[in-house]
C-alpha cells in the first residue's frame, strides 16, 4: 500500500470530497447533511473542511450537469434568480457564475451545519466520558 | 474554563441545528402549488437533471416512436431556423409525427392552453386558477369542446388525422422520463397525463374565446346609463360611417343580404343552458386581439405573382404561440403555423395556393338579465311561465389532493354565468345574468383547416370556408394564378335589429337570437384586380354592419397598409422583400393625426406659451418646444422621443375627455381614437360632449398634465422602447421564463402593432411563384423548452422586424 505524505488526513481529504460530489450527483439534497453528519463522526474530519468540500462539491455537480445539457439548466436558474435585474444578463459568463456560487452556497449551508451539529455532539459525549 | 468551553460547544451546536433545520425545513417545503426548493435546485434532481431538447434527440426518438406504432417511416429534416418538416407516403404516420414532434417540444404548453377552456388549470397550479375554472365550467365550454370533439370525430375528413395526432402525442408522453420531463412539471412536481382527441377541440375553443369573448356588453350598458341618449348616439352611432372598409367600394354603398336567416335548428348549441367574479387574467381576452391580411395581385408585383402576407395580434407568450412546421404527403405540401394540440396548419400556404386571416371583430355574444321566481332561483320567467333552471355540480381538483365543488346552471337558451352578486352595481337580486355566444355552438374548425391544407387554388379556400362557425375571421387568399379571394367566414346571430351591445332582460323569445345569418350571404369577394387589406375594421358601411358587429378596429392600420401599397404601385411594381419592410413599419396614424391637429390649435396662442405658462418645466418642456417634436412624422420607432411626447399628450387628452364625459372607472366603456379625433374636427360633437371646456384649454390642460407625467416618472423625454416597454411572459406566468429586456418600436395603431405586451405573434409573407417564396417569424423560438436556446433565439430579429425565408421543401415521395 502507498502511503501518502501526510497519511490518514490526505486520504481524508480526498474521500471526503468524492464522497460529497458523488452524493451531490446522486442523493437528493438531504443526502449531503447525512454524509457531512457520518462523515464528521466517522473521519473525524473537522466542519470546516466539510463546509468547503460540501460548497465545492455542489458546484462540481453543477458544473458537470450543466456541461451535459448544453449549460441549459444555469441558465433557466440565471432567468429565475432575476439576475438581469443587476445587469447578469441570461448569456452573460457571471450570470453563471452566480448561479454556481448561489446554489454551492446550499451545498456549504447544509454540509456545515450537520456538520457543526455533530462535531458538537462528539465533543458533548467526549467530554461526559472523560468526567 | 471547562464550563466555558461547554458553553461554547452548546453554543455551537445549537446555532448547527437551529440553520439546519431552517435550511431542511425551507428545502423541504413546498410554496403554493410548486415543487419544494431542494427538488428544484439540487443538482441530483432538479433543474439540473434536465436535458433540453435537441433536434438530434426528437429525430432518434421520433423513428423508435413510429417503429413501435408499427408505421410507415417518415422523413423529418430541421432547416437552420429549426422548422421541422416531415414526410411520409402515409398520411395516418403524417399527422402521428406532427403530434409527436410539438408534443417533444410543446408538451407543456398544449397541456396548459387545453386546460383553461376545460376547467382544469387548478389540477396544474393550484387554487389560484380556480376562478378561471369556475367561470369556464359555468360557461358550459367544456360541453360544447366535447360536442365539437365528438363532430370531428364523427367526420372522416378529421377523424383519422386527430387520432393519429393524439396517438403521436401519447407516444412522446410515453418516453418522457425524469431528465426529458419539462421543466414546468418539474416546478410543479407533476407530470402530463395521456392526450385525449377532445383536447383539440378545447384549443380551438380557447382561441375562440379569446377572439370573440368579450364581456363589453356590461360595460356598455353602464355607459348607456350614465349618458343621455343623444351623446351616447353620438358617441357610439350602431354603424359608424368609416373609410378604409375592407370591400373597397362599398364604404357609401350598403351591403344587403345579410338578413338571410337560418333556423336555430341548423346549429343547436350543445346544451340547453354560474361565484366569484374574476376580473381579469387568463378570463378577459386582450382587447386589441387582432390582425394584419393582405393580398396584392399579381399586376402589381414586380415578379408577376400574387402575393399573400399576414401577421396575427396576439398577446406575446413564452415559448411562443404558433408552431411552424411542413407536412407533406404524396397529396398534400403545406407549410405554416400550427397551433400545438392540434393536427394540421391553421395559417399557411401549399404549392400552389395559401391563407391568412385576421379576426372579424364580431359581436357573437350576448348577455341576458333574467328574473327568477325567487330567492331559491330555481326557476326563471319565460314566455310567461316559470321554466326550471337545469343546474349540474362538478368537481375540480387540487394538485394537493383536495378539491372543490362547482355548481353550473342552465337556462333553455344558454348557461347562467354569474350569479348571487357576482357584479355588485350591475344588476340586482334576484336578477342572474345568461348569455348565448356562437362558441358553444358544436363545430368542426379543423376540418376547415385539414380542407385548407389540401387546396391547391383560391376558390378550395372558400369553399373550405363552407363550414367554419367561430370565431368570426377575414379570411384572405391567394393562388398561383394570380387570383386573390376575400371571406368574412363565420356564423353570426340574428338579432333581428335588437342591440346587441348591452344586457338585455329576457322574457320573451323575441329578446333572444332568432337563428343564425345564412353564412352563404357572407361578406365575400370571389376575384378582384385590387388588392385585398383586412385588419379588424368593419367589412362594408351601412346598416346592416350591426347584424355583425359594432367594437371593430379604428381604420389606421388598414389605411396605412393601403397608402404603402399604392405608393410603392406607384414609382414601380412591388417586390415581395418590399413586403417585409411594410410589415415592420412603425407609423402611427392616429398619433400623428391627434399630434397635427394639436400643434395647429397652438398656433395662437403658441405652443411655448402653453409650455412656459405653466408647470411643464425642465429638459420635457424643453423638448416640446424642439422642431423634433413639432414635425414629427408619426413614426413610432424604438429611438422616437417625438413619438413618445405625442403619444403621452394624445393618451392623456383621451383620458381627460372620456374621464370627464362618460366615467374613469374600469365599468365603463370608452369610444375608440378614430371616434375621439372624428370628434376634434366637429364643433357641434364636441360641444355636445364637453359642453364646459374648449377643444383647446383641453389640449393645452392635456399637455401640462403630459409634461408633468414624463418629469416625475422619468426626468425627461424617454425612447418609446422605454416608455412602452416590450415584454413577452411564459405562458403559464412563471417568473423568469419570460424575457424583459427587449427593444421594440411600433405601436397599437401602426402595421408593426406592437403594444409591449401584445402584437404580431406569427409574420408570413408568400410570393406565389412556381415553387413558393416565403419569410416567416415568430416571437419567440421554435422550442418549448426554457433550457434549450431555440426557445427565445428568435425575438431579437423580430424585434428589429426581420423575417427569416422560408425553406419549404418539395415533394420527394409520390
Amino acid at each position: 500500500m502507498i502511503r501518502l505524505p501526510g497519511g490518514k488526513k490526505i486520504f481524508r481529504h480526498l474521500l471526503l470530497p468524492a464522497l460529497l460530489l458523488a452524493t451531490a450527483m446522486f442523493a437528493p439534497w438531504w443526502g449531503t447533511p447525512v454524509v457531512a453528519i457520518a462523515v464528521c463522526l466517522v473521519l473525524r474530519l473537522e466542519a470546516r473542511w466539510i463546509a468547503v468540500y460540501g460548497f465545492v462539491a455542489w458546484i462540481a455537480a453543477c458544473i458537470i450537469r450543466d456541461t451535459i445539457a448544453s449549460e441549459g439548466p444555469s441558465r433557466v436558474l440565471g432567468r429565475i434568480l432575476p439576475l438581469e435585474m443587476f445587469g447578469f444578463g441570461a448569456e452573460n459568463p457571471m450570470n453563471r457564475l452566480i448561479v454556481y456560487a448561489i446554489v454551492g452556497l446550499f451545498g456549504c449551508l447544509l454540509a456545515a451545519s450537520a456538520a457543526g451539529l455533530a462535531s458538537s455532539l462528539r465533543a458533548i459525549v467526549k467530554q461526559s466520558n472523560s468526567q | 474554563m471547562n464550563s466555558k468551553r461547554k458553553l461554547l460547544i452548546l453554543i455551537q451546536g445549537l446555532t448547527s441545528l437551529i440553520v439546519l433545520a431552517a435550511l431542511c425545513l425551507g428545502l423541504g417545503k413546498s410554496y403554493e402549488s410548486l415543487s419544494p426548493l431542494g427538488q428544484l435546485i439540487a443538482p441530483s434532481s432538479g433543474i439540473w437533471r434536465q436535458q433540453p431538447t435537441t433536434n438530434v434527440d426528437v429525430e432518434h426518438r421520433l423513428k423508435s416512436a413510429l417503429k413501435d406504432a408499427g408505421l410507415a417511416e417518415v422523413r423529418l429534416q430541421f432547416d437552420e431556423f429549426g422548422v421541422p418538416h416531415l414526410e411520409s407516403k402515409n398520411e395516418e404516420a403524417l399527422y402521428f409525427s406532427q403530434g409527436f414532434v410539438t408534443a417533444y417540444f410543446r408538451i407543456w404548453q398544449m397541456d396548459f392552453l387545453s386546460r383553461i377552456t376545460a376547467g382544469r388549470v387548478a389540477e396544474l397550479v393550484g387554487e389560484k386558477a380556480l376562478p378561471v375554472d369556475r367561470f369556464f365550467r359555468r360557461l358550459r365550454v367544456p360541453a360544447a369542446a366535447r360536442a365539437s370533439s365528438e363532430m370531428m370525430m364523427n367526420d372522416p375528413v378529421t377523424r383519422g388525422p386527430i387520432s393519429a395526432y393524439a396517438r403521436g402525442v401519447n407516444a412522446r408522453i410515453g418516453q418522457i422520463d425524469i431528465a426529458s420531463l419539462p421543466i414546468e412539471y418539474r416546478l410543479f412536481g407533476l407530470f402530463p397525463e395521456p392526450w385525449a382527441p377532445e383536447r383539440a377541440a378545447y384549443l380551438l375553443k380557447y382561441m375562440t374565446w379569446e377572439l370573440t369573448g368579450y364581456l363589453y356588453d356590461f360595460r356598455m350598458t353602464a355607459t348607456k346609463s350614465k349618458l343621455s341618449a343623444e351623446v351616447f348616439d353620438l358617441l357610439f352611432p350602431l354603424s359608424p360611417k368609416r373609410p378604409g372598409t375592407i370591400i373597397r367600394g362599398a364604404g357609401d354603398s350598403e351591403q344587403d343580404g345579410m338578413r338571410k336567416t337560418v333556423s336555430h335548428d341548423l346549429f343547436q348549441p350543445a346544451f340547453k343552458m354560474a361565484k366569484a367574479f374574476p376580473p381579469a387574467g387568463l378570463i378577459n381576452p386582450a382587447p386589441s386581439n387582432g390582425s394584419n391580411n393582405w393580398a396584392i395581385p399579381a399586376r402589381m408585383m414586380s415578379n408577376g405573382r400574387a402575393l399573400l402576407s399576414n401577421d396575427l395580434h396576439l398577446s406575446y407568450t413564452l415559448p411562443a404561440l404558433w408552431f411552424p412546421i411542413q407536412m407533406t404527403s404524396p397529396s398534400m405540401n403545406v407549410y405554416g403555423a400550427s397551433l400545438p394540440g392540434a393536427p394540421g396548419i391553421v395559417v399557411g400556404f401549399t404549392e400552389s395556393m395559401g391563407w391568412a386571416v385576421t379576426n372579424g371583430t364580431d359581436d357573437v355574444l350576448d348577455w341576458y338579465s333574467l328574473r327568477f321566481r325567487d330567492q331559491k332561483r330555481q326557476e326563471y320567467l319565460f314566455e310567461e311561465d316559470w321554466r326550471p333552471v337545469v343546474s349540474t355540480e362538478e368537481e375540480i381538483k387540487l394538485p394537493d389532493g383536495r378539491s372543490e365543488i362547482v355548481r353550473t346552471r342552465e337556462t333553455h337558451f344558454g348557461p347562467i354565468v354569474f350569479d348571487e352578486g357576482d357584479l355588485p352595481g350591475v344588476i340586482e337580486i334576484p336578477t342572474g345574468l345568461a348569455m348565448q355566444w356562437t362558441g358553444l355552438i358544436p363545430s368542426n374548425e379543423v376540418k376547415t383547416f385539414l380542407l385548407l391544407n389540401r387546396g391547391t387554388k383560391a376558390a378550395d379556400c372558400l369553399d373550405a370556408l363552407k363550414s367554419y362557425v367561430a370565431p368570426g375571421q377575414n379570411f384572405v387568399c391567394a393562388d398561383r394564378s394570380g387570383k386573390i379571394a376575400y371571406k368574412h367566414a363565420g356564423l353570426f346571430p340574428d338579432r333581428r335589429g335588437r342591440d346587441g351591445r348591452v344586457v338585455t332582460e329576457v322574457s320573451h323569445s323575441g329578446d333572444l337570437w332568432q337563428g343564425y345569418l345564412a353564412p352563404d350571404v357572407n361578406p365575400v369577394m370571389e376575384t378582384t384586380t385590387e388588392p385585398i387589406v383586412t385588419a379588424n375594421q368593419p367589412p362594408f358601411n351601412g346598416a346592416k354592419l350591426s347584424d355583425l358587429g359594432w367594437f371593430f378596429a379604428t381604420p389606421y392600420r388598414a389605411i396605412q397598409i393601403r397608402a404603402l401599397i399604392d405608393s410603392k404601385a406607384k414609382s414601380s411594381r412591388i417586390s415581395p422583400e418590399e413586403v417585409i419592410a411594410m410589415q415592420s413599419d412603425k407609423f402611427n396614424r392616429s398619433t400623428l393625426d391627434f399630434h397635427r391637429m394639436a400643434i395647429s390649435e397652438f398656433q395662437h396662442p403658441p405652443l411655448k406659451d402653453v409650455v412656459n405658462g405653466d408647470q411643464c418645466v425642465g429638459r420635457v418642456g424643453d423638448f416640446l418646444q424642439t422642431d423634433d417634436f413639432k414635425t414629427w412624422n408619426g413614426d413610432h420607432s424604438a429611438e422616437s422621443l417625438a413619438a413618445t411626447a405625442a403619444y403621452d399628450w394624445f393618451t392623456t387628452f383621451e383620458y381627460q375627455v372620456w374621464a370627464t364625459a362618460i366615467g374613469e372607472e374600469e365599468t365603463v366603456y370608452w369610444p375608440n381614437r378614430w371616434q375621439l379625433l372624428d370628434m376634434t374636427r366637429d364643433a357641434a360633437t364636441w360641444q355636445a360632449v364637453s359642453p364646459q371646456v374648449t377643444l383647446n384649454e383641453r389640449l393645452a390642460e392635456a399637455l401640462k398634465k403630459s409634461c408633468a407625467k414624463l418629469n416625475d416618472l422619468y426626468g425627461s423625454v424617454p425612447v418609446w422602447s422605454r416608455y412602452q416597454v416590450t415584454t413577452i411572459r411564459h405562458s403559464g406566468r412563471l417568473p423568469g421564463l419570460g424575457r424583459t429586456d427587449i427593444k421594440a418600436g411600433g405601436s397599437g395603431d401602426s402595421v408593426f402593432a406592437n403594444k409591449g405586451n401584445h402584437g404580431p405573434v406569427w409574420k408570413m409573407i408568400v410570393s406565389f411563384e412556381d415553387t413558393p417564396k416565403a419569410w416567416n417569424m415568430i416571437p419567440g423560438g421554435q422550442s418549448g423548452d426554457p433550457l434549450s436556446r431555440d426557445y427565445d433565439s428568435a425575438i431579437a430579429d423580430w424585434a428589429e422586424g426581420k423575417m427569416n425565408p422560408v425553406r419549404f421543401h418539395k415533394r420527394t415521395m409520390q
